[in-house]
Parts: C-alpha cells; sequence; structure tokens
C-alpha cells in the first residue's frame, strides 16, 4: 500500500501556498465536463459539493437522510476555532497548529494541522459572509470564548447551536447550487458500495431508501464525506443513522483505514438512565468555562449534592491540573471522570456520573448571565432528566462522541484508492488521537472549502479516465453484491432485532475497546465480536422488504458492517502498544495516571489494508515526523 | 440572482398567497372603517327623529361622497369576498387528508376557524340589511315614509301623500329614516335577525381586526401581537355593541315612533 | 426506583405513498418514565418484529432536538405536549398509566406521506434553494469583523435562523401554511447586512416558491408559533409580510 503522504517540500507555513501554486488547473470550460460524486452532506461534504458547483463542476449529492440539513453536524453545540487573535489573548496559526498537535498526542501530521490552523481564519470569513449569525459583542465584533485544550480564546459560536447555524449556511449554498441545476441532490439515497475501475474510483451503489432501487453511478471522482463511526458502541452522541457503512465498504475496496481505535470520549454527556437508552447527549463542552466537576471524596457517599460541604468535595479536575483546571482536553477529563467512578464516588442512582456544578457561576455571574451563555443546555437537560441545573448540579458521564480515525488520506484528501477523496470526520488526517473541543467543524469546512476544491483539479487535471457508463461490468458486479446482501439479510428472518445485536456489539466495545483498553480485553473482544457477528447473520429478524422504505434493513446492513469494523479496531487498538491522547492502554500509564507514550515504536498513522474475507488485515505504516512541534508528554498540570 | 429570474410586480402579487393576504387585510381595514362609521352615524337615533333624518338627509344631498364611498365598499366588499374564497380553497388544498384525530389548538379561536362561515353569515345579512333599508325591497311599508318640510315653522312634518310628495321640490321632502328604523325594529322577527347577524360579526370581527393588523406586519413583538389582538377584540365589541342596541332599544319602546 | 406505566398507543399506518392508511390500536406494558418518546416507539417496534408484524416507520435521527427528523403528531399536537420540544426530547414522564396516546403524521399536500409517520418534505429544501440564501461563492477575503452588526441584529437574526425545518408549524396550521418557515428564512438573512443585497429577490422568489409547493395561506392563528419546537415568533410571518409588501414597491 503506498502510504506516500504528498507532503509538499519547505518550510510547513509556506507548504499550503507553494502546493497551491504547484498544483494543476482544470481550464474552467473543460470543469464542466466533470462530474464529481459527493457522499454526505455534512459540513464537509455540503461545503464541497457547493463550492466544487460554484467552480464549475458537475455534482451529484447524497445523503440519507430527507434532506441534506439533517446531517449530523447540525447537532454540534459548542463552537469552531479560528486562529483570528480577534481577543489579543496571544493566539496565532502557529499556536492552534501548536495546541492541536499537542492535543492530539502526537499522532497527526504535522503539515495538515498546519494548513488546518492556517485555513481556519478563511473559513470565520467565509461563514459570516454567507450569513451565519455569530454571537457578537455590544461593539458589534464578534464574540470568542474558550475551549478545553487552549489557554486562549479563539472558538467562535452561535449561541449552543453552532453546528446548525454552520450547516445551514453550507447546506444554503448546496441548495443554491441545487437550485442553479449544478449539484443534483439524492436524498434519502445510502450508499452502500464504491465502484473501483483499473484501481481508480469511478462510482458508488446506492439504494433508494424510498423505493429500494439500487442504482449505479458513475463519476470522474467519488467524494466520501460521509462522518464517523462512534455507533459501533451502539450508545454514543452520534445520531442514529451515523455508521461506517460508507468508509468500511471503501475500505472493502482497498483504501486504507488509518488508526480506526482514535475514538474520542466526551466527557459532558447525561449519563445513561437504563437500558432501554436508544442515545446519548452530549452537553457541550463550553459549559466546563463556568462548571466545576467534583465529586464526594467519601466512596458511596449517598448525600444529595447540596448536603455535601464544601470540605467533603473532591473538585478532582482543578487538583489535579491546576493550570487547566475544568478546561483539560477532553481524554483526560473523561479519563479522570472514570478513574473517580472506578474509585467508587461516583454519584447518581447509577454512580456512573459525576457533577458538574454552576452554582459558583450563577453566585459569580448571576443567573441571568448563565442563562444568556447556557440557556438552552441548561433547558435540554431538563427535558432529558427532568432536574434543574440552576439548583442542583447537572450529572454527567463521559460518552463516545467522535472518532480521529478514519480512511487514511495523503495531503491532498484523496485516499489510497485514486479518485477517492475522504473529507471531514471520515478521514484520519487532522485530530491525531485526540480532537480538541471546537476543531471538527473547523475540519469539516477546512476540507470542503478551501481543501478539496484546489486537490481535486490537481487529480483531474492528471489523471487519464477512460469514459464508462453505468453498463460497465464494475458496476454491474457491484450492483449485484450489493442487492445478494440485501436479499440474503432479508431471507435470514431470524428472532433477534438489529438493535438487540448492535447493542450487544456495543457492550463489548465500550467494555474492552472504550476509555481503557487491556491487551486481554481485546483479545477477548477479539473472540466475542465474530461469535455475535455469526449468530447475526444467522437469527437477525429483518421485517419488511427491499421494494419500500424499510429502516430496520438499512439499519441491517449498517450494523452488519460495525459487526467487521468493531474487530478492526480492536486489532488496532491491541497492535498499539502504547497510550495515546483517546487511546487509553491501562498497560502503559504514568505512576499518576496519565497516558504514556511509545514515540520510539509508535510514532506512526496505524494504515490498515483489507485483504480479503476471512483474512487477516494488513498493517501499513504512515511515519509521522515532528519537525516543529517537539514531542513532549502533554502535561495540563 | 440572474436578471432573467427577475419576479415581476402586481403579477405575484396577485398570484401569491401573501397577495391574498394583503387583499383581505387591506379591504378589512375599508370594511371595518365604514362599520365603525356607520355604527357612530345611526347612535343619533337617540337624538330624536329630526337629527337622524337630517343626517340621512345630508349623506343623500351629496351624492358624490356618497357613491365614490359606496363604489370603494362594494368594491373592497367583492375584492374581500373573491380573497376569502379564494384562500380558503387553497387551504382546503393544501391538506387533502384532514388529521384522523381532532387537533388539540393552543390558542386560536373558533372565531379564528370559522371566519368563512361568520363570513358568509354576515354578507347574507348585508344583502338583506341593504334590501331592507338601503333599496326597501323586502318592507316597502316601512320603507317609503317621508318628511315634508312646512314652511311656516321651519319643521319637518311625516306626510305619506305619495301626490304631494311628487309634486314639492326634493329640497323641501326627505326620508323618514327615523320611523322606518323604528318600524323595522319593531318586528321582533326582523329585530332578532339583526341581533343574530350581530353575534356573528362580532365572531367576525374579533379575529378580524388583530388579523389585519398581522397581515399588515404592524403586530411588531408578542407584546404589540397581543395588544393588537386585544384592540382588535375592543373594536369588535364596540361596533356590535353599538349596533345590537338599536333592535334592543326599540323592542325595549327606549325608542319609539 | 423509576416507574413504569403500560398505555394504549394509536398509531396511523399507511404501507405507502398510494395505499389507504388507517389508526391501529396497540397495547405497550413496561414502558418506564425516563424513556424518550422514540425510545418508547423503539420499545413497541421491538415488540412488533418478534411478533412478525410490521414495525411502525418514523423519521428520527440525532434524537437530541436540533435536526429536526422527527415529525409526529401527538395527541393532536405536533411533537406532543410540552412547548418548545421536539418528539425526540419529550420524556415518558409527561404520561401516566393507563393513558392512550394518539400519533399520526404531518398532514399537508407538501407533506406527502411516504410510509406510516414517515412525511416527504423536500417542498422545504426548494423553498430554501429558491432564495434563502446569500450568493457568494467560496473564497471570501473581506474579514469576518469589517462589518460590525449590532448585537440586536445578530441575535434576532440568530432567533430565526434557530428553525430546525422541522415543519410542526405547518402541520399545526388549520390551513396547512408554510409562512412561519418561510419567514424565519427571510427574517434571518434580512436582519444581517449580508442578506441586504437580495433582500428583493428572495422574498418574492421564496413565497413563489412556497406557494407553487401548494402549501396553504396564514390566516393569523397563531397555531405554528406555538407548535414549533425552537418557539420560533409568529413574528416571522409578519415580517414576512412586511418583506413582500415591501418588495412590491422597492428595486434591489
Amino acid at each position: 500500500m503506498d502510504l506516500n503522504a504528498k507532503i509538499p517540500d519547505g518550510p510547513i507555513e509556506g507548504k499550503w501556498d507553494r502546493h497551491r501554486f504547484e498544483m494543476k488547473l482544470v481550464n474552467p470550460a473543460n470543469k464542466r465536463k466533470y462530474n464529481i460524486i459527493v457522499v454526505g452532506t455534512g459540513l464537509a461534504g455540503a461545503s464541497a459539493a457547493a463550492s466544487l458547483a460554484e467552480l464549475g463542476y458537475n455534482v451529484d449529492c447524497f445523503c440519507f437522510q430527507d434532506s441534506p440539513r439533517r446531517a449530523h453536524s447540525i447537532a454540534a453545540q459548542g463552537g469552531i476555532n479560528a486562529a483570528k487573535n480577534y481577543q489579543n489573548d496571544g493566539d496565532s496559526i502557529y499556536r492552534l497548529f501548536y495546541d492541536t498537535v499537542k492535543g492530539g498526542d502526537f499522532r497527526a501530521r504535522e503539515a495538515n494541522v498546519y494548513r488546518l490552523a492556517q485555513i481556519s481564519v478563511n473559513i470565520i470569513d467565509q461563514c459570516v459572509a454567507q450569513g451565519v449569525p455569530f454571537a457578537r459583542e455590544y461593539g458589534g465584533l464578534l464574540s470568542n470564548r474558550s475551549f478545553g485544550g487552549a489557554q486562549v480564546s479563539r472558538t467562535f459560536y452561535a449561541r449552543g447551536q453552532t453546528g446548525q447555524q454552520l450547516l445551514l449556511g453550507a447546506y444554503q449554498a448546496l441548495e443554491r447550487q441545487i437550485g442553479a441545476g449544478k449539484v443534483k441532490m439524492y436524498a434519502r439515497h445510502e450508499m452502500l458500495d464504491l465502484v473501483v475501475i483499473d484501481g481508480v474510483a469511478r462510482g458508488i451503489i446506492t439504494r433508494d431508501l424510498v423505493t429500494g432501487e439500487t442504482r449505479g453511478w458513475v463519476g470522474d471522482a467519488v467524494v466520501l464525506a460521509t462522518g464517523g463511526y462512534g455507533n459501533v458502541f451502539y450508545l454514543s452522541t452520534n445520531a442514529k443513522g451515523s455508521n461506517v457503512t460508507a468508509t468500511y465498504r471503501a475500505y472493502k475496496r482497498g483504501a486504507g483505514f488509518g488508526n480506526p481505535c482514535f475514538t474520542q470520549i466526551h466527557p459532558t454527556c447525561i449519563p445513561v438512565s437504563g437500558d432501554y437508552q436508544s442515545k446519548l447527549t452530549l452537553m457541550s463542552e463550553s459549559l466546563r468555562n463556568d462548571g466545576r466537576v467534583w465529586v464526594p471524596k467519601q466512596k458511596g457517599d449517598t448525600r444529595r449534592p447540596e448536603q455535601i460541604p464544601e470540605d467533603e468535595r473532591d473538585y478532582y479536575l482543578e487538583r489535579r491540573y491546576p493550570s487547566f483546571g475544568n478546561l483539560v482536553p477532553r481524554d483526560v477529563a473523561s479519563r479522570a471522570a472514570k478513574a473517580v467512578c472506578d474509585e467508587g464516588r461516583g454519584v447518581g442512582p447509577s454512580k456512573m456520573a459525576v457533577y458538574l456544578d454552576f452554582a459558583d457561576a450563577v453566585r459569580r455571574l448571576g443567573q441571568n448571565v448563565v442563562a444568556d451563555r447556557y440557556g438552552n443546555l441548561f433547558e435540554m437537560y431538563e427535558r432529558i432528566t427532568g432536574e434543574d441545573p440552576y439548583k442542583t448540579p447537572m450529572r454527567i458521564f463521559p460518552a463516545v462522541h467522535y472518532t480521529m480515525g478514519g480512511l487514511w488520506v495523503d495531503y491532498n484528501l484523496m485516499s489510497t484508492v485514486p479518485g477517492l477523496h475522504v473529507l471531514g470526520e471520515a478521514n484520519f488526517s487532522d485530530h491525531g488521537a485526540n480532537r480538541l473541543g471546537a476543531s471538527a467543524l473547523m475540519q469539516g469546512l477546512a476540507d470542503g472549502y478551501f481543501i478539496i476544491p484546489y486537490t481535486i483539479g490537481n487529480y483531474l487535471a492528471q489523471a487519464k479516465l477512460p469514459k464508462i457508463t453505468v453498463e460497465h461490468p464494475e458496476v454491474q458486479r457491484c450492483l449485484a453484491g450489493v442487492r445478494a446482501q440485501t436479499t440474503r439479510l432479508l431471507g435470514i428472518k431470524g428472532r433477534t432485532t438489529v438493535d438487540e445485536f448492535h447493542r450487544e456489539l456495543g457492550l463489548v466495545m465500550w467494555d474492552y475497546c472504550g476509555m481503557g483498553r487491556t491487551a486481554e480485553g481485546l483479545k477477548i473482544a477479539l473472540q466475542k465480536i465474530p461469535e455475535i457477528r455469526a449468530r447475526f447473520w444467522s437469527d437477525v429478524a429483518v421485517p419488511g422488504a427491499n421494494e419500500e422504505l424499510n429502516p430496520w434493513l438499512e439499519k441491517a446492513g449498517r450494523v452488519a458492517d460495525f459487526l467487521e469494523f468493531g474487530e478492526l479496531m480492536c486489532l488496532d487498538a491491541l497492535e498499539r502498544n502504547e497510550s495515546c491522547g483517546g487511546h487509553f492502554r491501562e498497560e502503559y500509564q504514568t505512576p499518576d495516571g496519565e497516558a504514556l507514550r511509545d514515540d520510539a515504536n509508535y510514532s506512526y498513522a496505524a494504515v490498515w489494508e483489507y485483504t480479503g474475507e476471512g483474512s487477516a488485515p494488513r498493517l501499513n505504516k504512515e511515519p509521522l515526523e515532528f519537525k516543529n512541534v517537539k514531542l513532549a508528554t502533554r502535561s495540563y498540570a | 440572482m440572474t436578471d432573467a429570474k427577475r419576479p415581476g410586480r402586481l403579477s405575484t402579487l396577485a398570484r401569491s398567497t401573501i397577495g391574498a393576504k394583503i387583499v383581505m387585510a387591506t379591504t378589512g381595514v375599508i370594511l371595518v372603517g365604514f362599520l365603525v362609521v356607520h355604527m357612530l352615524g345611526n347612535l343619533q337615533i337617540y337624538l330624536g327623529p329630526d337629527t337622524m333624518n337630517h343626517y340621512a338627509q345630508t349623506l343623500k344631498g351629496t351624492p358624490a361622497l356618497l357613491w365614490g364611498v359606496r363604489a370603494v365598499l362594494l368594491v373592497g366588499l367583492v375584492l374581500h369576498v373573491f380573497a376569502a374564497i379564494r384562500l380558503k380553497g387553497l387551504n382546503t388544498a393544501a391538506r387533502p387528508q384532514e388529521y384522523a384525530v381532532p387537533r388539540r389548538y393552543r390558542v386560536t379561536s373558533s372565531a379564528a376557524r370559522f371566519m368563512l362561515l361568520s363570513g358568509a353569515v354576515v354578507l347574507a345579512f348585508i344583502v338583506y340589511h341593504l334590501l331592507h333599508f338601503t333599496v326597501g325591497v323586502t318592507n316597502p311599508a316601512d320603507f317609503n315614509l317621508h318628511e315634508v318640510l312646512d314652511v311656516a315653522t321651519q319643521t319637518w312634518v311625516r306626510n305619506d301623500n305619495e301626490q304631494l310628495l311628487a309634486k314639492l321640490p326634493p329640497e323641501m321632502v326627505r326620508h323618514d329614516v327615523y320611523s322606518m328604523f323604528v318600524r323595522g325594529f319593531t318586528n321582533p322577527l326582523i329585530a332578532g335577525t339583526y341581533v343574530v347577524a350581530q353575534l356573528l360579526l362580532a365572531m367576525h370581527l374579533s379575529h378580524a381586526v388583530a388579523s389585519m393588523l398581522h397581515t399588515l406586519g404592524l403586530s411588531k413583538g408578542t407584546a404589540a401581537r397581543e395588544r393588537n389582538i386585544n384592540i382588535g377584540r375592543a373594536i369588535a365589541a364596540v361596533v356590535v355593541l353599538g349596533n345590537l342596541s338599536f333592535p334592543i332599544a326599540v323592542q325595549a319602546g327606549l325608542v319609539h315612533l | 426506583m423509576s416507574k413504569t406505566m403500560t398505555l394504549t398507543l394509536q398509531i396511523w399506518r399507511q404501507r405507502s405513498a398510494n395505499t389507504p392508511g388507517s389508526m391501529q390500536t396497540y397495547k405497550l406494558e413496561g414502558v418506564n418514565e425516563h424513556m424518550s418518546f422514540l425510545e418508547m416507539l423503539d420499545v413497541l417496534n421491538a415488540k412488533l418484529t418478534k411478533d412478525g408484524q410490521d414495525p411502525v416507520a418514523f423519521d428520527h435521527d440525532c434524537r437530541e432536538g436540533i435536526c429536526g427528523s422527527c415529525s409526529m403528531v401527538i395527541d393532536g399536537r405536533p411533537h406532543g405536549p410540552r412547548k418548545g420540544t421536539t418528539a425526540c426530547q419529550l420524556h415518558m414522564r409527561t404520561y401516566k398509566d393507563g393513558d392512550t396516546i394518539t400519533i399520526e403524521p404531518w398532514r399537508a399536500k407538501a407533506f406527502p406521506v411516504i410510509k406510516d409517520l414517515v412525511v416527504d418534505r423536500s417542498s422545504f429544501d426548494r423553498i430554501v434553494a429558491a432564495g434563502g440564501f446569500v450568493s457568494v461563492n467560496t473564497g471570501v477575503t473581506v474579514d469576518a469583523n469589517a462589518t460590525p452588526i449590532g448585537k440586536k441584529n445578530a441575535d434576532e437574526a440568530m432567533d430565526y435562523a434557530a428553525c430546525i425545518g422541522c415543519g410542526a408549524c405547518v402541520a399545526a396550521c388549520p390551513n396547512a401554511a408554510a409562512m412561519l418557515f418561510t419567514g424565519a428564512k427571510v427574517g434571518h438573512l434580512v436582519k444581517l447586512p449580508q442578506g441586504q443585497v437580495e433582500r428583493r429577490g428572495r422574498v418574492l422568489r421564496m413565497v413563489e416558491q412556497m406557494d407553487h409547493e401548494g402549501f396553504g395561506a396564514c390566516t393569523n392563528h397563531r397555531e405554528c408559533s406555538e407548535a414549533c419546537p425552537k418557539e420560533i415568533s409568529f413574528d416571522a410571518i409578519e415580517l414576512l409580510n412586511r418583506e413582500y409588501m415591501r418588495a412590491q414597491v422597492t428595486n434591489d
């Protein structure tokens, strides 16, 4: 597997500019001769589809939701980072770059991260021009807040709905192109296979989720922006529909999968309340700006939080990490919460929760200011739990939130399959082993608005692409494969629901490949997953037929992929004998419980190559070089 | 925006739903304005026959104004009814299949939901009212009442001698509106009809006035909207209470020949 | 301990767009008070699947009240009884043991039923495509802080932009009108300097598309803003009317 990242030469500050100059261009009149397939309409997909259409390319765009506006980017709450330094607090492109590489625990590619930090500045300009209603100060200028893993205020936000507003900006740009006829939008279409012809990605197979029609599509390049795979854990903050199918099926067609075990556990989610639970709800990390995290000092303390006096509370984040306090990065905050719960100091009915307390903030700022900053989050908490966070502390617990791993891409965002480009959370590129808060939106939009429009031109200008149609035998072969799987799923007629299998897989993943991992546990998981998978294929109950709207058939296909993909994650986690970022191998930790990296042996991106059904995937390595940021043990103390 | 797709003005207004709403609202303003003036004018019944008949005489004495207003009202009413029927058609078509379970409304009123019904009754009433008091078709005996100017005393005296009336110059004859009014409402059936129609008018106006203010975009903010809703109800109440007082006063014998 | 309850559910079942549907009754036991409304339906669907019956199709995705997928009229009210709450954020503690709950899809010509509780809301997308955007291509180089925007205007723009496009306004409207949705987008953009240039054409084209889709006309019932899970103010409609009238007498 060729893992040449194609990083441009020269000093890091000039790489992207130089590359932009050196890239080949497609003549404006020729752009309309190219057809680009974009799958997914979140921040990355919508911004890419819109920008490519603006340039003149013909775009076929697909999403499984009923409208492109519903992609899960919409749920991001807190904000988007940009090195604008509007606050004059010492921010710079270099500092954002440095924070992101460090926050990612030195497992990201420097050149990509530097470019991300550079582009961050343009994103804000672009979004404001589109009419994204960012929060503003009384003087009319943009407001910022601080976020985990940074000591500067560089996060732009739109109340607690930043993802929604950014997505609506991209969606509106996309709808504009749909109205202009440059983008053909296919909603309620799910991508079920990638068509690779002569080693080049040339199309996809979709199923129309309303009619059940499977269809092949061909184009000159394929762009996947299909998000992350956090739902492999069943319970996560992802939308119910979020899945790994598009990227996993691309993996099976030859795209290398980078660092699948790198998952992010978000520290501030509403705890699980029962086994009927279908998803977890995140409370924005911005809450940690003013909320204080604590548990009782005593084990098994059953008093109500108000009854616990100040000196019997353990503000463990402030105690362990005095300089970052409650604003340590997500992985650190999550592990610390798990640690206190494992000690028996957890709170709430399940004892798997910690308090996030706003009493001090209300005293210091007044309830109005707190309501202004977090009102909608407090309301959401109240709706879900029936408790009022102005009166009693919130109970929070970590939950799976984001996946840093994804399809491997080079500097041009192209996977190991030529022509297949991967954007946003679906790729592995920028966040290393841990993503900082408010950086996902930044990356999605950077990829879609400002990187792919250049790099795809560079690809198309050089690629030799013979004309093909959907009648091509390879398209037909892929179609037949997809149809066969559908028929097989519908034919099992077992007794166990798809959700039951999914939940079972999720528990295995959470127990053995979650916040803490051990070689022993991962080996157990690697035994259990194939066993669940075997039962799935003999006993799953998929009601209904293909030729209708059938959400259970959709779900069954996705869970079938998770059942294979979970194994790949565990394999990757087992192979990486170190702790870094969100990947915490309990065997590798410092005496005070911090992640212990092994830079000598594991300073690489693990890229997995599919070798066929029943055959073990092959590990390839892209070595990571750190020339600009000194490798160091992360310290937030 | 490409210039080719620049939408035109009146054509879009006439076709659009908002255009229909604007027609409803602007004609509504005219009609409500008339109702207020009409009610206030009729209050003169309480000042006795001379005032009332003089008022009627004055109106008839300025035909340009009278017919101008009538023309505006007629056009307004026709457009109002036309737009209402059009909106009803659009709104019925917009939900071809009703909910299987009746909906639980939160803020709307029966008045708002049955505007077309109350409007239809009010329209029928207007036709009847015109036939009754303006054209004199339904009760010609009540309608054909006149007063003649007694030149000696400079007072108006009832005189129904048709031959005399025909001979006199027009400025010496006037319509005895007061008597027509009283005799009309002496009939309990007619009085009852007017009361019922006024109640439906009250219902219609209680939504209509606020609605036209909303449609014209004059209720910025919740507080202003609540205020306009109350203003609307107040106007409806004043108009209808004033109007209701007439048949009731006659029936109660407070106003008599 | 959390309480459990037994419920009677009456749900609209319709196999496809072209087959007639009807209300069907189901009894569901062991519903936990902490479940969300959709989790309650998950439990029903698991039971139906196990019993060899067709489960109930409904749209849902984020289950945290922001994607706007969920779309069901619960006991005669879009998204159910709680104000400012989507169906996915409605929790069963709102109900008590023995309750009967009715569930229907949105009903509007412009939202045809696809199956059971799932409707096609692509008409909303087409209204946005008609003009609900600022025509800027990617690559803006004007600094984001070059044009200050007063906090009040920015906040009002955000109030309107909070719309999640769920369609509850249409479902709640006795006339199946989409003016709250359309007005919210017009309002979002008109409150910002970036939205001024295309101000006239935007409202004309969006209203034209809205009408073309077969939505009804607002007659000021104000049910839409009451049903809106994001509590978008009825001001959106008044603003839409004003903008529409303004567009009749101005040029951009």
